[in-house]
């Protein structure tokens, strides 16, 4: 080497001298290093190609413990400004270099390179062309067309898998070995370089298909020493990987003199073993092993020198025999770690296997098509979306899956009666199932809950309120599941007609479950915005299986009418035609009681219903209804969210719904049995004032009113930045309404701008420190759209052509053309005609109609009560606002008349010792005045002594019960108390409202001791009447 | 990012296994350009070929994996109620409880509620005796002040004594604060009540490494300890004695080379102040400040400055262009400095980079670029 000195060979200044240069450099002292880097340098400058090509070299001889070195040439490379695809070869040593201090230097160089502007990132570009080292050393640029040819080889299809790859090294004399993800070939003789082919036959993707598995290890490569490549393999029984992936010496390793290093960096240890063992025979020696194909050492060289020995096995057996004994046993504990797939739940059941089961469990011979393509999918563990109409056979596309697979399915539905309704029919065959929601009891519930963690029950039904409940979210964390299933799908999407925040928790939570856990979306209303909006969240891969809507037994009519008393009349002359049981819609509560006793009037038998009632009640009527005891339920759209009756025949809305998805979706639950069945809408076009026709009137004031003012969002917002609120002290702190509150609430959290946390059992919520701004566009947006909604529905009323199809087009199935089976095509038109027989029915009905005062409680003893109207009917309201407001006088007498009637028919079994009256706050003696009238009428004494201890303010200013209540409480008092032991008292006032006054009155007397006190007012209030 | 978080908790609370050793799965995820969810993924076999697990602990990631769904609705929870989840690999991840803790013993996820950019900012921490002397808290307080002051947060654990009042003192000037719970962040009820304008305010962030529903207990109190050295780059001492928490944190500290100031006490206290000083930490007034004694030295030294100055900046030139130990130093400059006392000037340069070995090397830090391609 010495005697080559490059302007020995005249080479100075010539680029063959390169080669020369970058031996020293690598191999020479430090005196020749100074000469060659500065020398090479100013040859890099004049030759970049050569630069290009020298650069892996350098790079790959360095070794690790000379900093000196690697510093001269990594500032060599970066002053040096070399030219773009540098960047290549650097960053495939970046990514592919055995030694994780070359991948660290390659790194550092190119960002390097980055900071002085030398290179761009592209990414990872792979380029493994060899542009430009063709003029190094013969031997040097052989090796790297090797690595190109074994390239080519593979991505040609030459070399398909492992055992092809070593038939071809060892014709070229390679050994062929294995590092991680790489291939590393040997030369037998010459160089120690080695090239790397990254190809994945061992990558993750391709585990069996190549014939490759981790069992055919080669070997390991150890570190690099000083100046000596040891390439020691595992087999050899003298090395092992520890725990941190550390080679260490195993007891023959350290017998046979092996000690480890490390590099001052400490960047890598290494293994070295004495002597150079390339004397001949030296090798074997040093592993008393024969000359084995199978056995495992070898050691090479870095010199150059010519008398490179030859010692090398080669070991491409696929696995090692002859393995030393005490790493036998460690190389056998790894192999012998189980391989089975660990996918979850990938369930293998073909159509027919499937309709074996189902006829076991469900007694049902087949799936129709669409249920079988969606428990297919969730089988193979995908998500999907189901759209069918009602009556289609939705459950069963999770039921039968929550069967078969092995831990729980959860099922998150708002609808409490279909939850009661599918458990108790789910049991009944012999599946355990269970559910949790409001209607139980806290044991209950609890219970359920460890039922499910102890793997007792098969399909849970959830409310999605449950997410805000800490005791569930604990539990679920121990719970085996297998399926997540979410019901009414549509509530998850603000374009839905029925969104609910809750469910967009689930959302969230859908999105962190494991990929291959099988989610099912089910609902039977969604527009195709709708159905985007739901795939969009729920995301992932998801399908969707859309069936057609069409439901080809139902009957479309629409009544238009002038009036209210219309709809009642024509329900009198019309009802008896309807056959079998059906259910009314009404729009308001109110209205509700209104249809229920006139058809009572007449003679039916009917009941109702509305959010309001207490869950007892709400069970009474649900199952009275399937038992067909009453001829109609009649009751605001709160009733029959999934009530399973097949038998509904008719269903009558008195007031249009807020859209035709509304309309569809209440309709639906209607004939499910496939037998005709009449759907009627009554529509009032009297216009007002405005021009505005009446049955619109409702729907538009909720959509307009229904939003909260911005004012009112702000006064939370800045309520909650002092302090964390629960929502009750929201009520109180901002004075407004409950649902109001919640209605701001849950749109603040939608934004991010607060967020409801638990602690312990309470419920606070909290102003985030990132929270944005207010945006209001999208309540102005979602405004808009629900008036679209709006208008659609009165199109329907209007339509002139095929119902069924408006609805079905609607909601994006636009699948058939066929449309019959409404007033517009095949049906004749009920027409509205009242005779005056029955206006005179409605008369008298009218008049003997008295509201209830419900506020009979267990802690008092006051009975229910009533009122002579509704503030809102009539002319009632009025003249009270007359006399109140308007300097009208004391009360008109038809009050005082239509008060008696209701007294005289209410109460009538009924004795009373005294009347008392409420104590004004700011109306003066107009219920005084109008309280003696009815003493005199009545003959009952009339008591003054019922009196105000504090001062309160008018109910009617405080916008919630919360705060009436407050306003009023402890607010009066009895004079001479004593009297009032065991009486009956009659309390009379103008207004009932909240009723907090009322019940207060009630509490105080009972305290005194009277025995029955019952209120009689002139007028009751609905909502904000007043 | 927040679809991997399940599988980043199934890993953080894996029983059994050591930080390291997840931290290490965690690198090696991260050098192969692959995500927590493909590790979950892989076959038994490639964990045990690829990253080093036993056979006994194969089943501990398997019981990982199937829990995964359950950590799915707890990660639904958290996020909803406002709390931030931060994995390592996070860019929202503390760097100084990073490069502090290594990967030996940085946490792999963080929860937090709060301000999260004040992971960020340049940070203190003043530790002392739970018992502390008003001299003590008084020492607290102005250090306190003088980081609110310039913009340091101060990390406190909430604990009684000189703890507390750092706290207390740095919201107090209107400063940013951590504090790092002895327990899972769902616990800290009473203190979210007391702290919540501070919090929703931005100055205050609340920090916990355990599992979110941990309650309090001794072994968590004395886990959190480091995490609140590791997230600080600066320590103060106020006060303490030759035993117990305080003086194990400085002593392990001082051998770490982290920089630690300690309160030089009046001569009738009682306390190990003194010893700690001696033994490496740097001496500073009731102020915070390093004390006048150190100053005076360096006055006296007037005249060498000069010529100090000069030596002190040929030493930094040539560390500019290369790498060199300090004996190699003195005899390239042909200083009259010992090389002892090149090493103790260059370790306290902010621009020099030290390089472990033996001997000790030092290069200029311009000359090494941070490299955002390592994690630790």
């Amino acid at each position: 080497m010495e005697n080559l000195k490059p302007y020995n060979l005249g080479l100075t200044g010539k680029k063959e001298a390169i080669p020369y240069l970058i031996k020293y450099l690598v191999d020479g002292s430090i005196g020749q290093r100074k000469i060659a880097s500065s020398a090479v340098k100013k040859l890099f400058m004049k030759f970049p190609v050569e630069a290009n090509a020298a650069i892996p070299y350098l790079i790959n001889n360095l070794s690790h413990e000379d900093d000196g070195l690697r510093e001269y040439v990594l500032k060599m490379i970066v002053d040096l400004k070399l030219p773009e695809n540098t960047a290549h070869i650097l960053n495939d040593i970046a990514q592919n270099d055995a030694s994780s201090e070359n991948r660290y230097l390659a790194r550092k160089i190119l960002e390097n390179g980055i900071k002085y502007g030398h290179y761009e990132t592209t990414g990872t570009v792979r380029d493994d062309s060899l542009n430009g080292f063709q003029n190094v050393d013969q031997p040097q640029a052989e090796e790297l067309n090797l690595k190109l040819l074994f390239q080519n080889k593979i991505s040609s299809g030459t070399i398909k898998n492992k055992p092809q790859l070593i038939e071809i090294a060892k014709e070229l004399g390679l050994i062929i070995l294995r590092d991680g993800h790489n291939y590393i070939g040997l030369r037998l003789s010459g160089r120690k370089q080695s090239f790397r082919i990254r190809h994945e036959f061992d990558g993750p993707e391709k585990k069996e298909a190549d014939g490759f598995n981790s069992t055919s290890v080669l070997g390991r490569i150890t570190g690099i020493t000083n100046k000596k490549l040891f390439l020691i393999f595992e087999e050899s029984g003298l090395i092992y990987k520890n725990e941190s992936r550390q080679w260490r010496l195993t007891e023959s390793g350290k017998n046979k003199g092996g000690e480890y290093r490390t590099t001052p960096k400490g960047h890598a240890e290494y293994i070295v073993w004495p002597g150079s063992l390339s004397k001949p025979g030296e090798l074997e020696q040093f592993l008393k092993i024969g000359n084995t194909k199978s056995d495992a050492s070898a050691i090479l060289g870095s010199k150059p020198t010519s008398d490179f020995k030859q010692n090398i096995y080669q070991c491409t057996e696929t696995r090692p025999s002859g393995v030393h004994e005490d790493y036998k046993e460690k190389y056998r504990e790894k192999l012998a770690v189980k391989l089975h797939t660990e996918t979850k739940e990938t369930k293998k059941m073909n159509l027919q296997q499937a309709e074996m089961e189902l006829k076991k469990k469900f007694g049902f011979d087949k799936f129709f098509d669409e249920q079988w393509e969606t428990i297919d999918l969730l089988f193979k563990g995908k998500r999907v979306l189901l759209i069918e109409k009602t009556g289609f056979g939705k459950s069963l596309c999770y039921q039968f899956p929550a069967t078969q697979f092995d831990g729980l399915t959860i099922i998150f539905s708002p609808l409490i009666a279909l939850m009661r309704d599918q458990v108790k029919n789910l049991n009944k065959k012999g599946i355990k199932a269970k559910y949790i929601n409001s209607e139980q009891s806290g044991e209950e519930n609890t219970q359920t809950i460890q039922d499910a963690i102890d793997g007792k029950i098969k399909i849970l039904y959830i409310a999605p309120e449950r997410q805000e409940n800490p005791k569930w979210l604990e539990a679920v964390r121990s719970m085996d599941l297998s399926m997540i299933v979410i019901d009414e799908a549509h509530t998850i999407s603000v374009w839905g007609h029925d969104f609910r925040p809750a469910f967009r928790r689930i959302i969230n939570l859908v999105k962190l479950l494991p990929q291959n856990l099988p989610v099912l979306a089910t609902t039977a209303t969604a527009t195709k915005r709708v159905q985007l909006d739901i795939e969009k969240q729920i995301s992932g891969d998801i399908t969707s299986i859309r069936g057609e809507l069409i439901r080809k037994n139902f009957e479309l009519y629409v009544i238009k009418v002038t009036s209210e008393d219309e709809k009642l009349i024509w329900m009198a002359e019309n009802f008896t035609e309807l056959k079998g049981t059906g259910i009314i819609y009404t729009g308001t509560r109110i209205n509700t009681e209104i249809y229920s006793r006139w058809l009572d009037f007449l003679g039916f038998s009917t009941t109702e219903y509305n959010a309001g009632l207490d869950a007892v009640s709400r069970k009474r009527i649900e199952n009275g209804l399937m038992a067909n005891k009453w001829k109609a339920v009649v009751s605001t759209n709160a009733l029959g969210m999934g009530i399973d009756k097949p038998d509904i025949r008719f269903i009558i809305h008195t007031q249009i719904p807020a859209s035709p998805i509304h309309y569809y979706q209440e309709i639906g639950r209607a004939g499910r049995d496939g037998n005709p069945t009449k759907l009627i809408l009554f529509y009032n076009l009297t216009k007002d004032k405005k021009g505005i026709e009446e049955d619109y009137r409702l729907p538009k004031a909720f959509i307009d009113g229904g939003r909260p003012s911005i004012r009112n969002y702000n006064n939370v917002i800045n309520a909650l930045q002092e302090q964390q609120l629960g929502e009750r002290q929201i009520i109180k702190a901002t004075n407004l309404g409950q649902n109001q509150v919640r209605t701001i609430k849950a749109d603040l959290i939608e934004q991010g701008i607060i967020k409801e946390v638990l602690y312990g059992k309470l419920k606070k919520y909290e102003y985030q420190y990132t929270a944005p701004e207010l945006n209001t566009d999208s309540f102005e947006e979602l405004r808009q759209t629900k008036l679209d909604d709006l208008g659609a529905m009165v199109d329907y009323v209007n339509l002139k052509s095929s119902r069924m199809k408006f609805l079905c087009d609607y909601l994006g199935d636009t699948s058939h053309s066929m449309f019959g089976n409404c007033d517009n095509t095949t049906l004749k038109k009920f027409i509205s005609n009242p005779t005056e027989k029955s206006r005179q029915q409605l008369a008298d009905f009218r008049e003997g109609y008295f509201p209830i005062l419900k506020v009979a409680t267990r802690n008092s003893n006051i009975i229910n009560g009533f009122a002579a109207s509704y503030y809102g009917v009539s002319n009632v309201g009025a003249a009270l606002r007359r006399s109140k407001y308007e300097d009208g006088g004391d009360f008109p007498d038809f009050i005082l008349r239509l008060t008696l009637k209701a007294f005289r028919k209410m109460f009538h079994n009924e004795k009373f010792d005294c009347l008392v009256y409420v104590p004004p706050t700011e109306s003066g003696d107009l219920v005084k005045n109008f309280a003696e009238k009815i003493s005199k009428a009545l003959k009952i004494p009339i008591s003054h002594e019922l009196i105000k201890t504090g001062k309160t303010k008018p109910q009617k200013i405080f916008r919630n019960a919360i705060l009436k209540s407050d306003n009023v409480y402890d607010k009066f008092a009895f004079n001479n108390p004593d009297w009032l032991i065991n009486k009956k008292i009659l309390v009379v006032d103008d207004i009932f409202d909240s009723g907090a006054t009322i019940k207060e009155i009630g509490k105080i007397l009972t305290k005194y001791g009277a025995a029955k006190i019952a209120p009689l007012v002139i007028a009751r209030t609905v909502g904000s009447d007043i | 990012m927040k679809d991997e978080l399940p599988y980043w908790m199934a890993l953080a609370h894996l029983p059994k296994i050591k930080t390291r050793k997840k931290n290490e799965i965690i690198i090696r995820l991260f050098e192969d350009g692959k995500t927590i969810i493909d590790f979950f993924n892989e076959q038994p076999s490639v964990w045990a070929n690829e990253y080093c697990i036993v056979e006994s602990e194969i089943d501990l990631f398997r019981q990982a994996y199937k829990e995964l769904s359950n950590y799915a609705f707890m990660v639904e929870d958290l996020l909803e109620q406002g709390y931030y989840i931060i994995p390592i690999t996070s860019k929202e991840y503390s760097p100084t409880l990073k490069k502090n803790l290594g990967r030996t013993y940085a946490p792999p996820i963080l929860y937090a509620k709060g301000n999260l950019q004040i992971l960020k900012e340049p940070s203190i921490a003043i530790v002392g005796s739970r018992k502390a002397d008003d001299i003590s808290l008084k020492f607290t307080d102005n250090v306190a002040r003088n980081a609110s002051l310039s913009y340091k947060v101060v990390v406190s654990g909430f604990a009684k004594g000189v703890d507390k009042q750092a706290l207390d003192s740095a919201l107090k000037y209107n400063g940013q604060s951590i504090i790092t719970l002895p327990q899972g962040i769902t616990t800290f009820k009473s203190g979210f009540k007391k702290y919540y304008k501070k919090i929703v305010g931005g100055n205050l962030l609340v920090l916990s490494t355990f599992f979110p529903k941990a309650p309090w207990s001794v072994q968590l109190a004395m886990a959190r300890n480091p995490i609140i050295y590791g997230l600080a780059s600066e320590i103060y001492v106020a006060e303490s004695s030759q035993k117990g928490g305080t003086w194990s944190g400085v002593m392990d500290g001082l051998r770490k080379g982290r920089t630690i100031y300690v309160r030089k006490p009046k001569p009738n206290e009682k306390n190990a102040n003194n010893i700690l000083i001696s033994k490496g930490a740097q001496a500073v007034d009731q102020d915070g400040n390093a004390t006048s004694y150190e100053i005076k030295k360096n006055r006296q030294q007037n005249e060498s400055e000069i010529v100090s100055n000069a030596v002190e900046k040929k030493i930094i030139e040539l560390l500019k262009i290369g790498t060199f130990d300090s004996k190699k130093i003195v005899n390239k400059l042909k200083i009259d400095w010992s090389s002892r006392e090149v090493t103790s000037f260059l370790k306290q340069q902010d621009n020099v980079e030290i390089i472990n070995g033996k001997p000790l090397k030092f290069t200029h830090r311009d000359r090494s670029i941070a490299s955002q391609m390592t994690l630790f």
